[in-house]
């Protein structure tokens, strides 16, 4: 299954990646809006699941928005993701407790909040096979 | 703006060690989590303070601080204080401390607390004594502390797999009871936080006591205690409260103490829906 993650990380979240890559899964990672809304433009809602970071700079997609430093950049994206493949489940991976647009946004019933402190990389894959049942 | 830190060089030590650790076994998940929240720590705090604008970290990073996990915090201080020019440094470490001082005094309160009981019959040399061995009697838990809403008496309003406390509308002005309880695996539907305490004893059975803490919502006041087997989930202590009429959200931390320190905070957002919306009240 192929999985799009959306992280400005380097590390620790090499250490995901490379669980995730162990567990079978085919990862495309992408380091800022731009380079997520160019890989579903160019492959269309082709991923079984898409991992994205809730802090992340802006790029030229969200430059003019107010992404307060890029603490918001998540939200814009995950908008802008809804739009286009609104089937796809969604697990937003946070360092932020009680933020209100992922409270809303784990409303929906395939969407869901992991916070990095507390899942290390091998219970992130356990959540991604929940999510994909 | 990274929520991480810079690219690791191959040789990093804590990197390493995460990376070399292989296998089920408990003990090895254990360490395994403990070098992690220290990448996190290291990695986070480091971008925190080189990339992020000032008024925004201002404004989310008491979201990322930890409440009651005081070794964690320290940690963050420690890390900060690597960079104590900088202002972003400072702001983390005036935050910091104000959370351990927080951690400090509940503990100061419950240890005076056993104080006062005990210095009537005991020297105070004694009193420290006590004071003393209680730091070391620390019982090792790794699980979840969990809490969810049932109507007083009877059903479950939020907390659930159907009723997720996270989404879920309380009705206003009814009578109900937060629950509290430990168990090992995340529950589904119920608001939970990671507790581990590594550097205690290893016992089958585990103590610990619970204080509900809100602004806006009337509690008890008062700490109630659980005795359990740390691999079985626990009974649960009840803490009861009524909704308010009008429609909002409330705040409440459920504090988990340990011989007598403040171990984890639990934040809880509670929803009430406005008049005649939400589950029925009864």
């Amino acid at each position: 299954m192929k999985i799009l993650f959306i992280d400005d990380d380097k590390a620790p979240i090499r250490y995901y990646l490379e669980e995730l890559k162990d567990a079978g899964f085919d990862v495309t990672h992408c380091r800022n809006p731009d380079e997520a809304l160019d890989a579903l433009e160019e492959e269309g809602c082709v991923f079984g699941l898409i991992i994205l970071d809730s802090a992340m700079p802006p790029g030229k997609r969200y430059a003019d928005s107010n992404t307060e430093e890029g603490l918001t950049t998540g939200n814009f994206l995950f908008r802008d993701i809804r739009e286009r493949c609104p089937d796809t489940p969604i697990l937003i991976l946070t360092n932020f407790a009680g933020l209100d647009w992922i409270r809303k946004a784990s409303e929906c019933s395939n969407v869901c909040e992991v916070r990095k402190l507390d899942v290390m990389p091998f219970e992130l894959v356990e959540r991604v096979r929940q999510m994909i049942k | 703006m990274s929520e991480g830190g810079s690219e690791k060089a191959p040789d990093d030590p804590l990197g390493s060690a995460y990376q070399a650790l292989k296998g089920d076994d408990p003990l090895i998940q254990n360490v395994k989590q403990h070098i992690w929240r220290r990448l996190w720590v290291r990695d986070n705090v480091e971008a925190w303070i080189t990339s992020t604008d000032l008024p925004a970290l201002s404004k989310y990073l008491h979201r990322a601080l930890p409440q009651g996990d005081v070794e964690l915090l320290e940690e963050i201080k420690m890390v900060a204080e690597k960079f104590s020019n900088s202002p972003h440094a400072f702001f983390i470490i005036g935050l910091v401390n104000e959370r351990l001082e927080r951690c400090h005094s509940m503990n100061v309160d419950l240890v005076n607390q056993q104080s006062t009981v005990t210095s009537s019959s005991f020297a105070s040399s004694e009193v420290l004594k006590m004071r003393q061995t209680a730091a070391k009697t620390r019982e090792n838990y790794n699980g979840q502390l969990c809490a969810g809403v049932k109507r007083f008496g009877g059903d479950w309003l939020a907390g659930t797999p159907d009723l997720p406390g996270e989404t879920t509308l309380l009705p206003p002005k009814t009578h109900c009871q937060l629950e509290v309880w430990m168990q090992p695996e995340r529950p589904d539907g119920a608001w939970s936080d990671k507790l581990l305490i590594e550097t205690g004893r290893e016992e089958d059975w585990v103590n610990f006591s619970f204080e509900v803490d809100c602004a806006t919502l009337h509690f008890p006041y008062g700490r109630k205690s659980l005795r359990f087997h740390r691999r079985k989930k626990s009974d649960s202590v009840i803490f009861d409260f009524v909704t308010p009429k009008n429609k909002g959200e409330h705040l409440l931390y459920v504090h988990a103490f340990q011989d007598p320190a403040l171990v984890k905070s639990l934040l809880v957002i509670l929803k009430v829906a406005a008049p005649g919306h939400g589950i029925a009240p009864h």
